[in-house]
């Protein structure tokens, strides 16, 4: 049975200064959510870090697992001692007593203690130290009171056993923190003790103990904290739903975001994790504005937790490690979150509307620029296609005096026109393309597009129009191998180039996919998709109308990024 | 402005979960604005405020966490008090200039509630009558001169 459960009233004792908020009695804490918690040290402490347990009757110790991760903190070098006191007060008994144990546990002398266990590791991993000779004894037989399977990614190792009494009958288990990972604080998440009451215990001890075991065992769905006296396991789901709540109440519209991930103080995610001098973490632009607030009271910036200024020696630092588990969650999980800040993954959902929209008004704009020419206006469809940003456009040879559907959009697919809207605008095309040079202007309209949220899309746009910059300044000889070198740049972005081969009756379909959608709302699209292909093919030659849409089984996983793009023929 | 919704729907729940004791929040003032808050607020036992009942107006600026609240005591019961002017103007030194964005109206009732506890003789700052008169309506535009550290 776990011998750390609340219910047995363990008492816990560090002999460094805890940190606000994770003292070393979270370990012991009848509240999961305080458990959850764990503990941590004060930022400046240094191992070696002393955790004594005290339970209220000798112990035979079956396994002891700690968890050593709290948030980045890592505590990688553990030693398990053991003390035998003579006696012990039981405060399970006899509570009159309870007020003079604290200073018996801080009198403590370590020297007293015998080393059990220990283990060094590598890497963030959750540890167990095992008493291979341990044996249940009556009336501790059976299942219900053994401890829970263990993961497969557990460190295990086992307890020496010094002396008779070192296992079997320990008063005080001492968890001595000797080794953290670089820079990290000392912290322990959890630590459970399995085992029975000593053989040595009275009778009336082991039948009180036996008692509160199995009243926590029979409610295990009420009381959430009696499931984690089943299996280590359990617990930690435990742990995961605890924190899961906590981020429904205080974030509802991004509800998985771990909170360590949150500013304190905004509640939003970071994107640029300081650690402050007091220990807490939060935003750059957090620590900006409280920069700015404090200097209209004349004060130089400070600590926004303890109101202390930065010195040369203490200032906030990149929490670079905090900083690399945002980003991977962001990049893993975070396709879903739409309107945080990020320095990694793919452009928002916003930051697509409102690239879409401004390719709306261009491809707009630049269909009205194209001349009647066939040719010219096939290329300049290929064109806006490579844009990348339009969701698909399509424009039908002019010449045939076919209706034309400029372009369609994503979201809303309002672009197809009915057919005098089409007519009008065929004639306000005609009028106008006359005096219009065609797309020739495409590398200058990149460099003006303003800029839409995304890096990904940002850095191609600034590239392009780096590019254009570059040759522009070719002498002209050159010219003749410019233009087609720019739009294959551009072209090669998301369409093949073959748009050029394309004959004077065929439609172009540009397709980008919006991946970052579920594939509900694609199939909904698909559908709108084909319905806007008949329409418009029917007008063309709807004898060899053919589409070929992808099949929704290729639609890549969340985890592919980049957009793709099809094109489409229709004959 | 999303920033400081979130934060005050944080501080919200938290608040009515898990309220210092004798603070609650009056929940039809917030269901009309979260940017207003109306507090109630029980004199604590063992002082001079036992069983008095006074209610404290939050206002918070677009730039919350980073700017103080306004707080001030409203309705008909305003503390008699050596910090706390007959308007309802309270002389807090973590209202204006000792503000942090670390803390939130949970600090602030705990402060306030202190400040009352504290108190040894129920009377008006010495200077009330001249402050009301020519005072603004709102107590951030004063310039507090904070002459008493022992609350």
């Amino acid at each position: 049975m776990d011998l750390c459960h609340p219910a047995l009233h363990p008492r816990i004792h560090c002999d460094k200064v805890s940190a606000d908020g994770y003292d070393v009695t979270n370990l012991v804490s009848a509240d999961p959510r305080v458990r959850a918690r764990g503990f941590r040290a004060e930022y400046f402490i240094k191992p070696p870090v002393n955790v004594i347990l005290s339970f209220p009757f000798h112990i035979h110790i079956q396994r002891i697992d700690v968890d050593p991760c709290v948030g980045s903190n890592v505590s990688l070098g553990l030693q398990i001692l053991t003390h035998s006191a003579a006696s012990v007060e039981n405060w399970l008994v006899d509570s009159k007593q309870s007020s003079t144990s604290a200073s018996l546990n801080s009198a403590l002398n370590p020297d007293t203690f015998n080393l059990v266990g220990k283990a060094f590791l590598e890497e963030r991993r959750f540890l167990c130290f095992k008493n291979n000779r341990y044996s249940p004894r009556h009336p501790f037989v059976g299942k219900e009171f053994l401890p829970g399977a263990l993961d497969c990614n557990v460190y295990e190792t086992n307890l020496w056993q010094k002396s008779l009494a070192s296992l079997n009958r320990v008063s005080h288990l001492m968890v001595r923190i000797v080794r953290t990972q670089s820079a990290s604080i000392p912290v322990l998440r959890s630590v459970r003790v399995y085992g029975q009451p000593s053989a040595s215990c009275n009778k009336e001890v082991i039948s009180l103990v036996h008692q509160i075991s199995k009243s926590l065992k029979q409610p295990p769905p009420v009381e959430p904290a009696a499931t984690s006296v089943q299996s280590p396991p359990c617990k930690e789901e435990e742990v995961q739903d605890v924190s899961r709540n906590l981020q429904q109440e205080s974030s509802k519209d991004n509800p998985s975001i771990p909170l360590e991930f949150l500013d304190e103080i905004t509640l939003e995610l970071m994107a640029l994790p300081m650690m402050l001098p007091s220990g807490h973490s939060v935003d750059q632009s957090t620590l900006d504005k409280h920069s700015q607030s404090e200097e209209v009271w004349g004060r130089p910036p400070s600590d926004p937790f303890t109101g202390v200024p930065y010195t040369r020696n203490s200032y906030p630092v990149p929490n670079t490690a905090l900083k690399v588990r945002i980003d991977k969650f962001l990049l893993q999980e975070g396709k879903h979150l739409t309107n945080v800040g990020r320095t990694v993954g793919r452009r928002t959902r916003s930051a697509a509307q409102a690239s879409a929209t401004t390719s709306q008004t261009i491809s707009h704009s630049r269909t009205i620029q194209q001349a009647p020419s066939t040719s010219k206006a096939l290329h300049s469809s290929a064109q806006q296609a490579s844009q990348g940003r339009i969701n698909m456009s399509n424009s039908a040879s002019a010449s045939n005096h076919a209706p034309k559907v400029s372009e369609l959009h994503v979201n809303t697919f309002l672009c197809a026109q009915d057919p005098s809207g089409q007519s009008e605008n065929l004639a306000k095309r005609c009028t106008e393309g006359s005096e219009l040079e065609p797309c020739r202007k495409r590398p200058k309209v990149t460099g003006e597009q303003p800029y839409s949220g995304s890096h990904e899309e940002a850095l191609s746009q600034s590239l392009d129009a780096a590019l254009a910059r570059t040759l522009g300044s070719i002498p002209t000889f050159k010219r003749r191998i410019k233009e087609p070198a720019i739009s294959q740049v551009a072209a090669s972005s998301l369409v093949k180039e073959d748009n050029n081969e394309l004959h004077a009756n065929r439609g172009v379909f540009a397709v980008t996919y919006p991946w970052q959608y579920d594939i509900n709302s694609w199939a909904k699209w698909e559908q709108l998709l084909q319905v806007q292909l008949t329409s418009c093919t029917e007008l063309l030659q709807p004898s060899t109308a053919a589409v070929s849409a992808p099949d929704v089984s290729q639609v890549p996983d969340a985890g592919a990024r980049g957009e793709d793009a099809d094109l489409y023929t229709v004959c | 402005m999303a920033s400081m919704q979130k934060r005050l729907q944080k501080e919200l729940l938290a608040l009515q979960k898990d309220p210092p004791p004798g603070v609650r929040v009056d929940e039809a003032s917030v269901t009309k604005s979260l940017s207003t808050w109306q507090v109630d607020m029980d004199g604590a036992p063992g002082t001079l405020f036992e069983g008095e009942k006074f209610q404290l107006l939050f206002k918070f600026g677009p730039r919350y966490p980073f700017d103080s609240p306004q707080v001030v005591f409203t309705g008909p019961n305003i503390p008699v008090h050596p910090h706390v002017y007959s308007n309802g103007h309270i002389c807090l030194s973590i209202l204006t200039e000792d503000w942090s964005p670390a803390l939130s109206v949970q600090s602030v009732c705990l402060s306030i509630i202190s400040m009352l506890s504290s108190c040894k003789e129920k009377k008006r700052p010495p200077d009330n009558n001249f402050y009301v008169r020519t005072c603004s309506k709102n107590p951030k535009k004063t310039k507090w001169w904070y002459h008493d550290d022992s609350v």
